[in-house]
This record gives structure tokens, sequence and C-alpha cells, in this order.
């Protein structure tokens, strides 16, 4: 059976692609961040033996460092990683009105929860699929940045993708293969409760991103973003 | 190298250049060329501080202390003493620490009316051995990098800003490099720096969009070589030509034509490098 490791699992695009995985006959890791939220029990319910509820704070590297022991403990080979964690923060629109804290815990679970996730994790991928999916977005797009706000989570993408960079150059000879993904503008749970704002839902793009990251690809060496509608995005 | 014109700079986020930093050499640059520099320095880029103060003199009249390492601001020369002819001033400025820069605008502020030129250098570099993605990384210090050289960018802004506002050229320039360009090489093994450079990139590309329309104009200089290996492997500067080339693309004029502005190439938002070619984001 295919294993797969998802993180931010408990609600939303996370959420989606583990149900979208489990429907596939995959076994799902569901890093779980937040144990007080009931969709993981219920989905749970519905594959008690494929989907094992992970504790997850990827801002953590004890957390991940243990979340690695855990599933290295259940001599479980991971084939697919989703990077998939992401917040933002509130924020102004002025250098004056930021608040670098809240900048740099963005950036922690952003750009480092990934790279946290993928050392960890790299021990545990080098046998099967070595597939590398990261959750990322078009606001972390330099060469297209129209944006005059939002300086935190713009940056924090886009030193993901320069993180991802980096992975690709260095693993992809190791046979590890990438998959950056753009959502979409979601109707995400970003600011703490299901947005009315965005025209996409979760489940939807879920469904796209699951066929994109289990899909081989003919030219491996090229690395893109690619979005909901298949639409790829410059760095 | 030619006169394009003077003013006065403040030239920020300057590292060491032992272990890479370029903003030295830049600011030996512009004072070379007859501008008024004033230099905001981090931890470890005392000797340069102290090298350009000998061959330029200091505003403050004293050489930078290196065994000065109080970090509450108090290294700056207290109430300035303004020696009359003197073109430099080295001061304290941590772009991690909001109170460093917040003390050094005031003290510049206390020395001239407005700043003609803004350079943000993110001079720091990874101060432990970098390694590949399955090497071990030291998050700290990857956090370190993003304070200092992307969040630093912001706070560098954000404190000098208003004295740029009422300079003659209003203008906003900031350092990359190579490595640090997603669609680049990427063959270094740096996370800290080329993440934190990347993300730098990002924050003055959103300033640009904010501020372009205000009429400031904006300047990104990529300097060659990857970020590489961190201290080991430091990205070499040599000065003059890359410190010249730098100079010379922040301070000459492009392109602009008030009535066109997809003719205008103030209007677009690139990185140049020292051959004067864009390069790609």
């Amino acid at each position: 059976m295919n294993v797969a490791l998802v993180t931010g699992a408990d609600r939303g695009l996370g959420f989606e692609i583990c149900s979208h995985l489990l429907g596939r006959g995959w076994r799902v890791y569901a890093g779980r961040y937040m144990p007080d939220w009931p969709e993981l029990d219920a989905l749970q319910e519905e594959y008690p033996e494929a989907l094992v509820l992970l504790p997850l704070d990827v801002s953590s590297t004890e957390s991940v460092a243990a979340a690695a022991r855990a599933v290295g403990l259940a001599k479980e080979s991971v084939d697919l990683l989703v990077n998939n964690a992401g917040i933002s923060c509130r924020e102004g629109d002025s250098p004056e009105e930021l608040d670098f804290s809240a900048s740099m815990r963005v950036f922690d679970t952003n750009s480092l929860g990934p790279v946290r996730m993928v050392e960890f994790f790299l021990p545990l991928m080098r046998r099967g699929m070595k597939r590398l999916c990261f959750v990322s977005s078009e606001a972390g797009s330099v060469s297209l940045c129209a944006r005059d706000r939002m300086y935190s989570y713009c940056m924090s993408k886009t030193a993901l993708n320069m993180a991802v960079r980096l992975m690709h150059t260095q693993l992809s000879e190791r046979g590890f293969t990438f998959r950056i993904y753009h959502p979409g503008w979601l109707r995400s749970y970003m600011q703490g409760k299901k947005s009315d704002n965005g025209k996409v839902e979760p489940a939807d793009s879920a469904a796209v991103a699951v066929t994109q990251f289990l899909a081989d690809r003919d030219n491996e060496l090229k690395l893109e973003m690619i979005d909901n509608e298949e639409v790829a995005w410059p760095f | 190298m030619a006169i394009l014109r003077t003013g006065t700079a403040f030239i920020g986020g300057i590292g060491a250049s032992a272990i890479g930093g370029a903003g030295a050499g830049i600011a030996e640059a512009f004072l070379r060329k007859g501008w008024r520099v004033f230099s905001g320095f981090s931890p470890g880029a005392e000797d340069d501080m102290a090298a350009l103060s000998e061959r330029f003199g200091n505003v403050f009249g004293e050489r930078v202390d290196k065994a000065d390492d109080s970090t509450d601001g108090s290294a700056n020369p207290g109430s300035p003493k303004c020696l009359a002819g003197q073109r430099f001033a080295a001061l304290r400025a941590d772009s991690s620490s909001d109170g460093e820069l917040a003390r050094a605008a005031a003290t510049v502020a206390g020395l001239t009316d407005s700043i003609d030129l803004l350079v943000f250098c993110g001079d720091r570099f990874n101060a432990v051995p970098v390694r590949g993605i399955d090497g071990g990384q030291d998050y700290g210090e990857l956090r370190s990098s993003y304070d200092a050289n992307a969040l630093g960018l912001l706070r560098t802004v954000r404190s000098f800003l208003p004295l740029l506002d009422g300079g003659s050229m209003r203008r906003l320039c900031f350092l990359t490099d190579s490595g640090a360009l997603v669609n680049g090489d990427a063959v270094g093994t740096d996370f800290g720096r080329a993440m934190s450079k990347a993300a730098a990139n990002m924050a003055a590309a959103i300033l640009f969009n904010r501020l372009r329309p205000k009429g400031y104009t904006f300047r990104v200089f990529c300097l060659d070589g990857s970020a590489a290996g961190g201290v080991q492997s430091a990205i070499p500067l040599a000065f003059p030509r890359v410190a010249i080339a730098a100079y010379e693309h922040f301070v000459r004029d492009r392109s602009f034509e008030a009535d066109n502005s997809r003719h205008s190439d103030e209007n677009r938002f690139t990185a140049r490098d020292g051959s004067g070619r864009e390069r790609p984001w």
C-alpha cells in the first residue's frame, strides 16, 4: 500500500487532500495541529486502518523530529510527502504597520516548516515513489508581484519556492521528484474560519492537487508551479 | 569612474567584508565619488568601518571600537561631534534591531535634513558551516538570516523613509545575489542566505508597487556567485569593479516618460548584475 504524509491536515485543503488519497486506496498520515478540530476524527472512523493521525507542528523542529520517529517506528516508508501547512497574519499595508514577530511566525511555518519536513522525512523516503509536494502560491512569485501589501505571506512563499529550488537541485539526481502547487484563490480557513472570499472550494482544488501529485511527468528536471487549472506560474 | 551625481546616502545592512559582505565596498565606492555616506553596520563589520574612517574621516571623529559589544546602541558615538568636512559616519545599526535602526535614523536626522539614496545590503551570512537539505539545518540560524536580511530590509526602509522622502532622488537600492534567484542556478547549500535574500527580493517588489506611484525609484543589483558555502566560501567582492558597478547602477537614472508608463524603464522592477544584464527572478 502506498503511504502519504500530509501536513496541515486538520481542515481545508490538507484535509481534502487526505480524503482524496484515502479514496484512492492510500495509507495516509495526517499531520494534526489542532486536536480539537473534529473533521479528522470523523474521517478516521471512515478509514480506521488507512488513516493515522499524527501530532505535528511544522514550526517546531522537535515536533517534526518526533513525527518522523513515530513513522519510523512503524517501519513505514513514505512515498509521498505533501507540505500543505500554512498560515498568514493580519498586518498593516505599510512597513510602519508590520508586526515582525508575526512575520517570523509565518516564515517559520510556511517556509521553514517544509524544510524541516523534508530534512527529517528524507530517510523514510529513500525507497518508494520519492515524491515531494509543496503547496505554494502565486503570491510568492516575484516576477508577477502585483501586490502592495501582504508582505509576510508573500515573502514566506517566495522563501519556500527558493528552498524548493535548492532541494530540487540537490535531490533530483537522487531520484526525488517535485511538485509545486498553487491551489487557486481558496475559500480557506487561513483567517481562522472558512472564508466567504475566494473562488475555489478546497475539495475541488484538492482533487486537482492529488492528480498532479500522483501523476508522473515526462520532464522531472523542470521545476514548475502549476495551479488548480493546470496553468503554470513563473517564479 | 564617471561621476554621475553626488548627494547623501545611507548604506545599511553592512556586514563583514571578510566573510563576503559587500556593503563596505559599496560605501567606499560612494565615498570615492564624493558622496556623503552614513553607513549602518552589523556586528562584525567594525574593522571595515574603521578602515573607511581612516581613509575618509569620520563625522564622529573617533574610530569605531571593535571591543564595544554593547547591544543597546550605546556604541553609537552619542551626541554627534560633527567634524566639518567629514563625509563619512559609521553607525551601529544591526538590521535585526528595531532599536538600533531607530537610533541610527535619529542620529542621521540630527546631522542632515534628508538623504537622497538608501542602500540596503543584507550582508548577513550563515555563521555556521552550511549543509545540504539532508545535512542538518540550524533553524535558529535560518531564522536569524531571515530576520536580518529580509525583515531587516523592511525595518531599514521603515526607519529611513522619512529622511528619504525629503531628498532629491528618493531612491531605494537593494543588493541581491544570484544564489537567491528562484529562477537562477541555485547550486548553493546555504538555505538561510538564499531563502532570506529571495524573500527580501519579494519585500522590495511589494515596496516598489507601493512606493513607485509616489515617485520613488528602485534599483536591485545582483552580485554574481552563488549564496553557496556561507563562511567558508563567501561571495567574493572584487573591489573596485563590482562595487563600482553597483554604485553606477544605483546612481544612474533610467529611462522615464511621464506620459508613457510602458515606455519607462523606471517603471520596471528588475535586477541587474555587474555586466548590466537583467537577471530573472
